[in-house]
This record gives C-alpha cells, sequence and structure tokens, in this order.
C-alpha cells in the first residue's frame, strides 16, 4: 500500500466514524421521541383514577347526608 | 445523605425536553470546521522530511486522541457533581461522554494503527502508550457496560458516578505514558511541538474537532434525556400509579 492509500484510509475511516455517530446519535433520539409520544398516547393512571375518585367521594358524601 | 433527584419533573413529561436552536445550527457549523480545517491541512503542509505524506493522519489522530480525555474529563466533572448534589442530570451527562469517550478512544486507537503500520511496520505493539489507551477504551466500555446492570435509576447513577471517578486514574497514566516509559510511541504532539508548517493545521482541526465533540454531547445529552422521560412514563404506566 502506498503512504496515500493509508491517508485515504485514516480520513476515510475518520468521515465513517463522525458520520455514523451522527445518524447513531439521531436515530436514537427519533426512537426515544416515538416512545415518548407512544407513552403519553396511553391513558394516563391518574386520569383514570380520577373519575372512580371523584364516583368514591360522591357515594362517601351522599352516605353521610 | 442527599436523596437522588431525577432528571425531569413531572411536568416535563408533557413539555418535552426542547433542543436549543444553538445546538441545531452546531452540526452544520462543525461539518464545515472539519471540511475547511483538513482541507487548510493538506493544502498547507509539504511532505514530512521522514513520513511523507502520512503526517497528515497527524490532522485526525491527534484530535482524536484530545476528544477523548476531555470527554473523560467531563466524565469525571460530572460524576463528582453527581455523588455531591445526586441530580440526575449529571448522571446522564457523564452517560453521554462517556459513550462519545469510547467512540473517540477507538477511533484514536484505529488512527493510530494506520499511521503505525506504514512509519513502524506494525499495526499493533504492547508499547505502554498504546497499551494505557487500550485499557482506557476497555474501562470506559466496562462503564457502559455496568449502566445496563440495573433498572434502579439511583442504583446505576450512583455506582457509575462511583466508576466514572475511579476510572479517570487511567487518564493521566496514558498522558504521562510517552514520557515515562520511552519506547515507541513518540512524544506528545501539540501546536508547540511540531514543525510551525504543520502547527495550525493541527489548531484548526482541534478547533473542529471540539465543534463536533460539543454537538455530540449536547445531541445526546439531549436523547439521553428524551429516553429517561420516555422510561419514566412507561414506569408510571406498568405501576399504575401517579407520577411523582
Amino acid at each position: 500500500m502506498s503512504n496515500w492509500a493509508f491517508v485515504a484510509l485514516a480520513f476515510g475511516l475518520t468521515w465513517a466514524v463522525l458520520i455514523g455517530y451522527t445518524v447513531s446519535i439521531h436515530r436514537r433520539a427519533r426512537q426515544a421521541q416515538r416512545l415518548l409520544d407512544a407513552a403519553l398516547a396511553q391513558p394516563s393512571s391518574v386520569a383514570l383514577a380520577e373519575p372512580a375518585c371523584e364516583a368514591v367521594t360522591r357515594t362517601a358524601v351522599e352516605v353521610v347526608r | 445523605m442527599k436523596r437522588h433527584r431525577d432528571a425531569e419533573d413531572p411536568t416535563s413529561v408533557q413539555r418535552g425536553v426542547p433542543l436549543s436552536r444553538w445546538l441545531v445550527l452546531l452540526g452544520p457549523v462543525a461539518l464545515l470546521a472539519l471540511l475547511g480545517a483538513q482541507a487548510f491541512g493538506f493544502l498547507t503542509s509539504a511532505p514530512d522530511r521522514d513520513m511523507g505524506h502520512l503526517q497528515k493522519i497527524m490532522y485526525v489522530h491527534v484530535p482524536a486522541a484530545w476528544m477523548a480525555m476531555i470527554a473523560f474529563t467531563v466524565v469525571f466533572g460530572a460524576s463528582l457533581l453527581y455523588l455531591w448534589r445526586r441530580d440526575e442530570r449529571y448522571d446522564l451527562m457523564a452517560a453521554s461522554a462517556a459513550e462519545i469517550g469510547v467512540v473517540f478512544t477507538g477511533l484514536a486507537l484505529a488512527l493510530g494503527s494506520i499511521w503505525g503500520k506504514p512509519t513502524w511496520g506494525i499495526w499493533w505493539t504492547w508499547d505502554p502508550r498504546l497499551t494505557s489507551t487500550a485499557i482506557l477504551f476497555l474501562i470506559y466500555a466496562g462503564y457502559l457496560a455496568l449502566r445496563g446492570f440495573t433498572d434502579d435509576m439511583e442504583r446505576r447513577a450512583r455506582w457509575s458516578a462511583a466508576v466514572g471517578v475511579l476510572a479517570y486514574l487511567n487518564v493521566p497514566i496514558v498522558y504521562l505514558s510517552v514520557r515515562w516509559w520511552r519506547t515507541l510511541h513518540q512524544l506528545p504532539s501539540s501546536p508547540s511541538t511540531v514543525d510551525p508548517m504543520y502547527a495550525w493545521g493541527l489548531r484548526l482541526n482541534a478547533i473542529a474537532f471540539l465543534l463536533a465533540f460539543v454537538y455530540f454531547l449536547g445531541r445526546r445529552y439531549h436523547a439521553a434525556r428524551v429516553e429517561r422521560l420516555a422510561e419514566r412514563r412507561v414506569e408510571e404506566i406498568s405501576l399504575g400509579g401517579a407520577y411523582v
């Protein structure tokens, strides 16, 4: 291999790593965002619990009355 | 002892983690800086007396090694801050920097090997600088693997911070190895030790790599925070409890 071949290999590898890592970070961020969006689309346990709590409170108030 | 504080408060689940405009701009800026610095290095440096055109590998090998050292210094600082403040954001910062440090260390090792073959006649030798750098790579790869051992966020952060502080002991050993044991690897290269013709090429490439490093760190930290938010939300749903 000539000296230029080693230089080309070194610079080619550098660009491959820098671009590859950039792509990997972006992909990971997108996956995390998709996971978060999907999780946010699920009904919250708090939201599910609220009507039940209200019903219990109403019943309790009626019983006391 | 301070309590572990989550990186995200309950309101940030709905808000998300905003990405700074500066960080978005930094990507193309770093790309242009890398292209410009490498072009400058190629156009302004005549072949070296001993190494010929192989000298140009210095413009990527040396900055890659420097960025690895900076990354591990960030891991050390963020780990200390986590142990002191118990704020999970420092843990996420340390983990992000460790991953980038491993990437740059691997790159520096590979580039050193490519440079070593035509100049030393071998791809690899158990020279103190090479060996201590390979150990550094393995230690921080181990740090990243350790983070997968437990799902308990607080324990993961505490263990990682302890390893992040201890692992840093190897960094000065790597740096000083070429002074302590004078073997095959040359003394550290810097703009003050190389021929003046190569100094600006090295400086500009180091600055360009630094911009790329800051960009990587910002994006990786942002991704880590979004991941953490998603984890918390999934935890909340699976536990069926209130988000506290």
